[in-house]
């Protein structure tokens, strides 16, 4: 006699489920990919500082540059679960609803996070960044901001799935909400970036906006799931 | 109905009228501003009643994602609208005001900024409510509206460490200026007559959002008739 | 005299747009009402011929 399998195995099978398609098919992230490497050299053609300069923008770009990219990333989410009709048959079976919302957030968490390591790098390069503060806390800060774009991300990607004009509507509807999370994110990188002021307290306000958001999501994503 | 509508029409009237006063000719005029200082008696309880419209539609939010009611959901777009229409106030009087007494129109103060982040968050809202389709709008509305409201606290957490980390000058005066009490007065009766104007435009547009759902549904209704009648 | 007198164009200017912006939503009530009771107007001389 099995028990029912808990959330988190249910979980995991459906974040590995996604893997694994998207490794055969490669289209997202290839595309991705492509995207981020553009935005990162149209970026660096209009803005061309000096090494002290760089240090104060790059932060704001850096990230201005990822939210766009996760945008693109969080509408390829749900389109694909929504053309096999995969929506249904979740809605169907017995499987929690909070579920298929960790795995699709983890999901675009891993995938946003490649972007990051692909672009980071590539602004290093173009803006010869030195970072005054330590590097480490730059990876908290890359941590949380990516969870908070993408745990509201990947909820209002959901929320936009039915609406007409999909796509506007989502960077519409994401990126007034984001604000705090943005404006944390920017300054964190900056402050740490020049050594100018201390990020902590952004890291402290990323990491309750992460708590919040991640909470809110968990619990009302079972009434909108169902109201599809 | 009709009587209390109206009879509340003209006590909303007087209240603005007698605020007015208060604001233009009562209220001492400001030692280091002068004059110009006036528009803060529209200003700041434009501020407040938004506030609370916005509070209304988070209510309305929870219930509506609870029960699935029809009131909920008009009340949840009645004062999310009219909440949107007081920040544009509250927007557009802040630097009307700033701009005479400090040279600039727009600095990164926390309230005005926090305003502004309220009103995208809304504004946002209504998009959705009135450019998406599907009758599960509500549903997601109602998830946005949630989701707004709980933003707001740390909207304004961080815009207010944004503002001590890069100073700028701060609209209405800082933390340590008071006011002088008879502007109390001018303050507090505005901001009743507001809440009544207010709370008039609710009304009626709550009214009509339950009219516009029936209307729907008669619609259907119809069409349906219409279909099983051509079946005969 | 006061001397920020001349300032005063700023706070007449704020309080024509507050009374501005009021009019203008009370206005889209009014003609949403308009709108909504032809509407129902019509619906309901519609089901007055079907009954026929």
């Amino acid at each position: 006699m099995t028990s029912a399998p808990s959330l988190w195995a249910i979980t995991r099978r459906s974040l590995v489920k996604d893997l694994r398609l998207e490794w055969r098919s490669k289209d997202a992230i290839n595309s991705m990919l492509f995207f981020a490497l553009l935005v990162v050299v149209i970026f660096s053609f209009g803005f061309d500082p000096t090494a002290e300069e760089s240090r104060k923008i790059a932060g704001g770009l850096l990230w201005v540059a990822i939210l766009f990219a996760t945008v693109v990333a969080l509408n390829q989410t749900w389109t694909r679960e929504i053309r096999n009709q995969v929506m249904d048959a979740y809605r169907l079976s017995p499987a929690p609803p909070q579920a298929l919302f960790l795995s699709k957030t983890i999901g675009n968490f891993i995938f946003v996070s490649i972007l990051e390591v692909l672009m980071v790098p590539l602004f290093v390069v173009f803006y010869n960044l030195r970072s005054v503060g330590p590097v480490w806390q730059l990876l908290v800060v890359a941590l949380l901001a990516t969870w908070a774009l993408v745990v509201n991300g990947t909820f209002f990607a959901a929320l936009s799935i039915r609406t007409r004009s999909r796509e506007i509507m989502l960077p519409l509807i994401l990126f007034p909400i984001s604000i705090p999370a943005l404006l944390a994110m920017v300054d964190a990188t900056t402050s740490i970036l020049t050594g100018d002021n201390s990020p902590i307290f952004w890291m402290r306000l990323l990491a309750v906006y992460d708590l919040v958001f991640t909470t809110v999501s968990l619990v009302l994503f079972e009434p909108v799931v169902n109201a599809e | 109905m009709k009587i209390l509508f109206k009879s509340c029409l003209v006590l909303t009237a007087l209240l603005l009228g007698y605020g007015f006063c208060q604001a233009m000719y009562i209220a001492p005029t400001e030692a280091t501003m002068g004059d110009v200082q006036r528009i803060f008696y529209y200003h700041l309880p434009s501020a407040w009643v938004a506030f609370l419209l916005f509070f209304v539609n988070f209510l309305a939010s929870v219930w509506y994602l609870i029960r699935r009611s029809v009131a909920a959901d008009a009340m949840a777009l009645a004062s999310a609208e009219v909440g949107v229409s007081f920040c544009t106030i509250v927007l557009i009087t802040g630097p009307i005001w700033a701009r005479p007494i400090w040279g600039i129109w727009w600095t990164w103060d926390a309230r005005l900024t926090s305003t502004l982040v309220l009103w995208l968050i809304y504004v946002s809202y209504l998009v959705l409510r009135h450019y998406a389709s599907g009758g599960q709008v509500p549903v997601l509305a109602a998830a946005l509206g949630i989701f707004g409201f709980v933003d707001v606290p740390i909207v304004y957490m961080a815009i207010r460490w944004f503002r001590t980390q890069h100073p700028q000058p701060v609209i209405g005066g800082g933390q340590g200026s008071g006011l002088d009490p008879t502007m109390w007065h001018a303050v507090l009766w505005n901001l009743a007559a507001f809440a009544m104007l207010a709370f008039m435009f609710v009304w009626v547009r709550y009214r009509q959002a339950i009219v516009e759902h029936e209307l729907e549904e008669a619609h259907a209704q119809a069409s349906l008739d219409y279909e099983t009648e051509g079946a005969q | 005299m006061n001397p920020a007198a001349n300032n005063n164009a700023y706070l007449y200017a704020a309080y024509i747009v507050v009374w501005v912006i009021h009019s203008v939503y009370a206005l889209s009530l009014f003609s949403r009402g308009r709108h909504m009771k032809r509407e129902a107007r019509e619906l309901n001389a519609a089901n007055a011929q079907s009954r026929r």
